[in-house]
């Protein structure tokens, strides 16, 4: 336990003590964004932007999500295993155990963390009504529809360039927002895209949190939704992990050829 | 005689089907200092990482007993590997002690920063340190748990003068703690000075195994000078001479045999003025052994592994 928790702070001094881009970009912009919806814009009655406050509050915790996992979390493990951490640690007894515990664990805190700034926002600024169990339960909704985007991260992460990683962080996080209906209501977008926005893991974890949020039952077609995006995204990142450690290496054993040798 | 460290025993690999090492064999005994030395692409990273149980597992190498990476040699094994652990946002003390805290008896970490010289940047940001400073905090890492086995993979490069005499100083101690330590590195003259014995790895086989002493003993070649008023065509004939190199104001005889080119000069010693010997270097030594096995190379090209 010990040496997971010195893991943990290690890596929450880097990641986030340390680190201010994460503040400001998972957690300051999904706010600045939702002030700027639904405080700066105005459109509808009175009840109905109090509605959209509390259901676009959901849509910025996904959003924060995204960008904690595509670009922090995935920025980061890449150069850890660019500058050795990663091998270095698995030359080690404990190996890459705590490691990647650790960043599991600090992930869903943060992601914890965004979710409830974000709703101290809403409730302060917008007066939106949350009970602490309504609370909580965003919380753990956030937590649990964010393990298919961190594990996405986590393969963004054996990207081998850096640049090929920021390009992959952008083309997937920005479209991916607009397309799940982070930023606008889906409806706004063509059928076509309607019906793909609806199957991404954003989707069904916004419309998990939207429909709690509103009281009514969650649908286990999201639930599933979102298992099967994780489990997806495991199977994927087996196959690149597995890829990756044989695609250049052919074992040739017990060679004895003559040796042209001056020993 | 104690059980060696590493035994490997006709090994092979290859990346992509391109063979990059070739029948090595070589045993290992505790306290052994042994310099790994090639030309870039010899296959020494590559050796390196298959005893360190880095790339898969080839067939005919033991470590502590085992297969690389069993848990006894994880335990017992430091590794310093070519990169740096370049981490933003973390101090160097935390990396040390994040690092000490993977085994079960790490020193203190501020032990070890004393003895790697970097007390006065333990709380400095690592991303922030020059190429010396980040070496030496690589290697504070692979020796913070007091390992037997010590792997240094070019652990010099960046380093300044002072700081590589500090660093091969540190060697030499645990030399006397019996470490068993394989070092690669360009810097020939520092294995030279520290390694009990050097292999020197020419694609992917090995040149030579042996003492450096030994090897110096079996090149008698070198380099003598003079000034003459003779014409040098009367030294292109003389035993061990392979050219006579003419300059404004000396003539220069490389040899293959320095002891018999000189006794053969001695009827011309009245005549020969500011003459000096010199035996070849251990570098030049090197380097032909590299040339000879590159010409072997040429002339038989190996059957496909």
């Amino acid at each position: 336990m010990k040496k997971f928790l010195n893991q943990l702070q290690f890596d929450a001094k880097r990641l986030f003590l340390r680190n201010p881009q994460y503040t400001f970009f998972a957690i300051a912009m999904p706010i600045g964004f939702y002030i700027l919806f639904t405080k700066v814009m105005s459109f509808g009655t009175a009840s109905e932007m109090t509605a959209f406050a509390r259901s676009y509050m959901g849509s910025m915790i996904v959003y924060s999500v995204v960008i904690g996992a595509l670009f922090s979390l995935a920025a980061l493990m890449q150069h850890d295993r660019q500058v050795g951490l990663v091998q270095t640690l698995q030359l080690t007894p404990s190996g890459t155990t705590y490691y990647y515990a650790s960043l599991i664990t600090l992930m869903g805190l943060l992601n914890a963390l965004s979710a409830l700034a974000i709703m101290l926002v809403a409730v302060f600024v917008n007066q939106v009504t949350l009970s602490l169990t309504t609370g909580l339960g965003v919380l753990v909704i956030a937590v649990l529809g964010s393990i298919p985007l961190m594990i996405l991260g986590v393969l963004y992460s054996r990207v081998q360039s850096v640049e090929l990683l920021n390009v992959l962080s952008n083309l997937t996080s920005f479209p991916l927002a607009i397309i799940s209906g982070l930023w606008w209501p889906l409806n706004l977008l063509p059928t076509w895209a309607q019906a793909i926005g609806k199957v991404t893991p954003t989707y069904l974890t916004n419309h998990l949190l939207t429909r709690f949020l509103a009281g009514q039952s969650l649908p286990a077609h999201d639930m599933m939704g979102i298992a099967g995006w994780a489990g997806g995204m495991i199977i994927l990142l087996f196959v690149l992990a597995t890829w990756q450690k044989k695609a250049k290496v052919v074992i040739q054993h017990g060679s004895k050829e003559s040796q042209a040798s001056v020993q | 005689m104690p059980n060696p460290i590493i035994s490997l025993n006709h090994v092979a690999f290859a990346y992509n089907k391109q063979p990059v090492l070739r029948d090595i064999n070589l045993t290992i005994q505790p306290g052994e200092i042994i310099g790994l030395v090639g030309p870039n692409g010899a296959g020494k990273t590559t050796l390196l990482n298959l005893i360190q149980g880095i790339l898969p597992y080839a067939a005919g190498i033991t470590v502590f007993g085992g297969q690389p990476g069993n848990p006894t040699a994880k335990a017992a094994t430091g590794s310093m590997l070519q990169g740096n652990l370049k981490l933003p946002r973390v101090h160097v003390a935390e990396l040390i002690s994040l690092i000490g805290d993977q085994y079960t008896h790490p020193l203190p970490t501020s032990e070890v920063l004393a003895l790697t010289n970097l007390t006065a940047q333990a709380n400095q940001n690592v991303a922030t340190l020059s190429g010396g400073q980040l070496r030496r905090v690589t290697f504070a890492c692979a020796i913070v748990h007091q390992p037997q086995l010590l792997f240094l993979d070019e652990p010099t490069v960046g380093m300044d003068a002072q700081a590589r005499q500090e660093f091969w100083d540190l060697i030499s101690r645990m030399r006397a703690r019996h470490v068993t330590i394989i070092i690669t590195s360009h810097y020939l003259e520092e294995i030279q000075h520290v390694a009990d014995r050097i292999a020197i790895l020419r694609q992917g086989r090995f040149a030579y195994v042996g003492r450096w002493d030994q090897l110096q003993a079996a090149h008698n070649g070198g380099q003598i000078s003079f000034t003459t008023p003779l014409p040098p065509a009367t030294f292109s004939h003389l035993p061990g001479v392979t050219q006579v190199a003419a300059t404004a104001d000396h003539l220069t005889l490389p040899s293959q045999d320095t002891d018999l080119t000189v006794q053969a000069l001695v009827p011309f010693f009245p005549d020969l003025h500011h003459f000096t010997a010199t035996r070849q270097s251990l570098e030049t030594i090197y380097l032909d052994l590299v040339k000879e096995d590159d010409k072997n190379e040429e002339v038989s090209q190996p059957t496909a592994v």
